[in-house]
């Protein structure tokens, strides 16, 4: 037991887990409604995006998916499942990289990124915002022996990602050219 | 996103009565990346 943990009581870390689970939870109701307001407020018509975009979305949709139950399986103590479908999650992380950077560059490729950001900025957006994910998770998955760093830091590397789902939920072209860098981010 | 990390920010808070130093090292990190774009979201397109 590492100096952190000893500092609280086992109901206390009992309540910190299922506190994490309804953040888990929080998180990927956010994104559903940002895609799904997107999809609504734009006419959605999947047929238009090329497949690797389709993969990229499955893929990232995984992720949340995977970040909800593995929540749920430290709540009810199944340890054991969490780290085998720890697994998986190392191996989504490392197709996010590839995915994400990849689907970033095809995007300014065929010039789909969305006007209120300049190229320059959705490229640096989305690529470090990517690339600090895998590098949160990685750290994440070095400290997994330590379970209150590995959650912290598995919370932050899926916060990050759900940007473009927030970035969907706020009116981005109206505000403006100054706090664009900064809402994404936030 | 920093909604997100103030409530685990509150959760600390509330549960071990200070914040977790690995918050405190995604906070560095999120920080880093605004510094790294608020120049280019500052420059012409």
């Amino acid at each position: 037991m590492d100096n952190e943990t000893r500092h609280i009581t086992p109901s206390a870390e009992a309540w910190e887990r299922k506190a994490y689970l309804g953040l888990a939870i929080a998180i990927a109701v956010t994104v559903i409604v940002g895609f799904g307001l997107n999809a609504g407020r734009y006419n959605f018509n999947p047929s238009v995006f090329p497949a690797h975009v389709h993969l990229h979305g499955l893929v990232f949709m995984s992720w949340v998916a995977l970040y909800v139950v593995q929540c749920v399986v430290v709540v009810v103590g199944r340890v054991a499942w969490h780290r085998r479908l720890g697994v998986a999650g190392a191996a989504l992380a490392v197709m996010m990289l590839g995915l994400g950077l990849y689907t970033t560059v095809l995007c300014l490729q065929r010039g789909a990124v969305p006007p209120f950001f300049s190229p320059a900025l959705f490229l640096v957006i989305d690529g470090l915002g990517i690339i600090m994910f895998f590098v949160l998770v990685a750290a994440a998955i070095l400290v997994r022996q330590r379970s209150d760093w590995h959650k912290r830091l598995m919370l932050g590397a899926t916060i990050l990602v759900t940007s473009p789902a927030i970035g969907r939920i706020l009116p981005m072209p109206l505000l403006g050219p100054w706090p664009v860098g900064r809402f994404t981010l936030q | 996103m920093m909604v997100f990390l103030a409530v685990a920010v509150w959760f600390d808070i509330r549960g071990r009565g200070r914040v977790h130093p690995a918050l405190l090292v995604v906070g560095l990190v999120y920080s880093m990346l605004q510094i790294l774009l608020g120049p280019i979201a500052g420059s012409p397109r």
